[in-house]
């Protein structure tokens, strides 16, 4: 008895672990690409237990809601949509290992994947050995682009949804030069994070060419939770903002820590300044003056069905990162139409060359440059928080 | 010198975190002699409890620290009675408590990731001002000085308990040889689930300050890691040394911060740790309790 117990403890401890890390309806192969004659599979890789989880769940979030549209309305070229996701708990190694098994053994035709810049620049080589096309999120040129070499795209993966981190800062300090008189700016970022290092780089060049300063420059790491020293300096540094790309933990806890520490300037940040946000502080008047800009702006009457939708699906609000995830569906969809086959190679020469003037939430006029494998003249919305009050400002391009 | 003293300020806070994750870890390794990562886990479920309490059952501060203590001390009990009372009866090796231990934090942290991990969280705000004021550049939170005091005041409680109470000297003994007390006539099994629950208790303070300190996420556990460096730093298995361990943690990580910024700062704080133990292996309180693993 004690035998046949340990060894269906052992079973199912073996199978555990198999089976949770796979969130969807798994295709097993049937050896042609896309994964049989009825279905379409789109593989994901998102963070969904890991410590950038809530990003990774509304990103999985907005692609399953966008496959779960285009199956009721008829799928793609006939064909049903089977989303097979993977957790890759916020790493490059589990996410190498999810998307080979994609590659691989689920036959999916594209992969969508996280806006973690550092864990997406995990799939360039290997994406091109398999030629699976991956769409995905990474802020960072250099998730698509050899910027440092050859200056040549990577064949097989895309950003999609929004504009590029550079291009980001170059929005939002052109926007708080041109509206406000701040000039001396302390930057403060996560050092270990490929989006905020690409995005103070393209913050700090823009700022300069506008005639700003930048006083003093602070970074942190990944799991750091005291931020009270990096914040004592910036108050002593006589900086009049403090311009913080970081994730949305990191946020709430750097503005809390610096109102315990009388420090009440204003900030300058990116798209994790949106909600929930404001909602996780103790008391969001802390923020007396922060602007930031986003991928989408989440009140414009076009976004409406969307959140109504999203809300009902998973009972919780939609974020932006949930429009990125819904968008890059349609976009991946989109190709899918153009390539008329789920054949993967068809698939990423129509997102090189066919995606143009698709109507998304983040854009009416959506098109992805085949040149750049990046969005081409995609804006962001530009907000602004006085007193903890969100405020939608302008829309500006890059 | 403000910005001195600021940091002062900062890193007695800081290290205020780290000597409350220390007590209750450290207590239990003064009793079973084995580094108990389950701590962590107990620390990071009760946190997420304490917030059902306030967000469903709309409870207080007060009521809200007291029902969560108590969990967190039965959750405590539960996990010692699942991962360590066998063990115990069966005179386990010593790493395979070490072992049981990290399966039970690791499982707790589990089950919040799969309940919370869609979302982040975060405690209202429960006083109506954040931070005292001392003089115009300097502040201090007020979470920090309940922190502090709380610090200070679990380990003068336990103090009292060990030296001053049956239950105390019970565990005593049972630290000492755990045979020959159940010979004089202590009831081993008992005392061993006090211990544990006083362990909960603190970690569940624990978990709701670095909760109220930080933010609601399931790595909050990993700060147990913290806490081992603290009470390691304080001499292994001393209640005091928790309290000296953890100040000069949260001194040493703050003012390397300073000096030498957050990317050294980690290589730093350790090699200075690793030094001081060359010279110092009985750490701060100049007492450490061998241990079995």
């Amino acid at each position: 008895m004690k035998k046949i117990l340990a060894m269906a403890l052992t079973l199912a401890l073996t199978l555990v672990p198999l089976t949770s890390c796979n969130n969807g309806s798994s295709s097993q192969g049937s050896g042609s690409t896309g994964g049989g004659s009825d279905v379409i599979v789109i593989g994901g890789i998102n963070d969904l237990t890991g410590n950038r989880s809530v990003t990774g769940n509304a990103i999985n979030n907005g692609v399953t809601l966008a496959v779960e549209e285009i199956n009721a309305k008829g799928g793609v070229l006939g064909k049903q949509i089977k989303y097979v996701v993977y957790d890759n708990k916020n790493d490059g190694q589990e996410t190498i290992s999810a998307y080979t098994r994609l590659a691989d053994v689920d036959k999916a035709s594209a992969v969508i994947t996280t806006d973690a810049s550092g864990i997406f620049m995990s799939l360039i080589e290997i994406s091109s050995e398999k030629k699976v096309p991956v769409c995905g999120m990474p802020s960072d040129p250099r998730a698509v682009m050899d910027t440092e070499g050859s200056g040549e795209t990577y064949p097989y993966t895309f950003l999609t949804g929004q504009c590029n981190a550079p291009q980001q800062a170059a929005i939002i300090a052109k926007y708080v030069s041109d509206t406000t008189d701040l000039t001396k700016a302390a930057l403060f970022y996560d050092q270990s994070n490929a989006y905020a290092v690409a995005y103070m780089n393209g913050f700090r060049d823009l700022w300069e060419s506008v005639g700003g300063e930048i006083v003093l420059e602070e970074t942190c790491n990944a799991n750091d939770q005291d931020f009270s020293t990096q914040l004592s300096r910036i108050r002593e540094s006589g900086a009049e903002f403090i311009c913080t790309p970081n994730p949305t933990a990191q946020l709430v806890i750097m503005v809390q820590q610096a109102a315990q520490l009388g420090l009440n300037i204003p900030y300058v940040g990116a798209q994790d300044m949106s909600d929930p946000f404001l909602s996780l502080l103790d008391d969001p008047s802390v923020v007396g003056k922060a602007y930031f800009q986003a991928s989408a702006y989440m009140e414009d009457p076009r976004l409406q069905t969307f959140c109504t939708d999203y809300e009902e699906r998973f009972g919780e609000p939609a974020t932006i990162k949930a429009v990125n995830g819904y968008d890059t569906m349609y976009i991946v969809a989109a190709a899918i139409e153009k390539a008329g086959s789920a054949d993967r190679d068809a698939i990423k020469s129509a997102l090189e060359n066919d995606i143009d003037g698709l109507e998304l939430l983040c854009s009416e006029n959506y098109v992805e440059d085949g040149a750049t494998h990046s969005p081409k003249g995609l804006g962001m919305a530009v907000y602004e928080i006085t007193n903890g009050v969100l405020e939608y400002k302008t829309y500006l391009e890059p | 010198m403000t910005f001195y003293i600021q940091l002062l300020i900062n890193g007695i806070a800081l290290g205020s975190v780290y000597s409350i994750i220390a007590l209750g870890f450290t207590l239990i390794f003064s009793v079973l002699k084995f580094s108990n990562f389950s701590h962590g886990g107990v620390m990071v479920v009760s946190a997420y409890f304490a917030y059902i309490m306030v967000n469903r059952f709309e409870l207080g501060f007060i009521p809200m620290i007291l029902i969560t203590i108590v969990f967190g001390g039965l959750l405590s009990c539960l996990a010692q009675l699942i991962g360590f009372e066998r063990l115990r009866k069966t005179k386990g090796s010593s790493m395979l408590f070490f072992v049981s231990s990290s399966n039970l934090g690791t499982l707790l942290q589990n089950i919040i990731i799969l309940t919370f991990a869609s979302s982040y969280y975060s405690y209202p705000a429960f006083f109506p001002k954040s931070f005292f004021q001392l003089t115009s550049k300097l502040t201090i939170a007020v979470t920090d000085v309940i922190m502090l005091l709380l610090s200070t005041v679990g380990i003068l409680i336990l103090m009292f308990i060990l030296y001053k109470t049956r239950l105390g000297i019970s565990i005593r003994a049972l630290s000492m040889d755990s045979d020959t007390a159940q010979l004089m006539g202590v009831n081993v099994s008992m005392v061993m689930a006090l211990t544990f629950f006083i362990s909960g208790m603190l970690a569940a303070i624990a978990g709701i300050l670095c909760g109220m300190k930080f933010l609601l996420y399931p790595q909050l556990k990993d700060l147990v890691m913290k806490g081992m460096t603290a009470s390691i730093l304080g001499g292994l298995g001393n209640i005091s040394g928790a309290l000296y361990g953890g100040l000069l943690l949260g001194l040493m990580e703050v003012f390397m911060t300073n000096f030498v910024g957050s990317s050294l700062q980690p290589a730093c704080t350790f090699l200075f740790a690793i030094i001081f133990l060359i010279f110092r292996p009985q750490g701060i309180s100049g007492k450490f309790v061998k241990e079995k693993v």
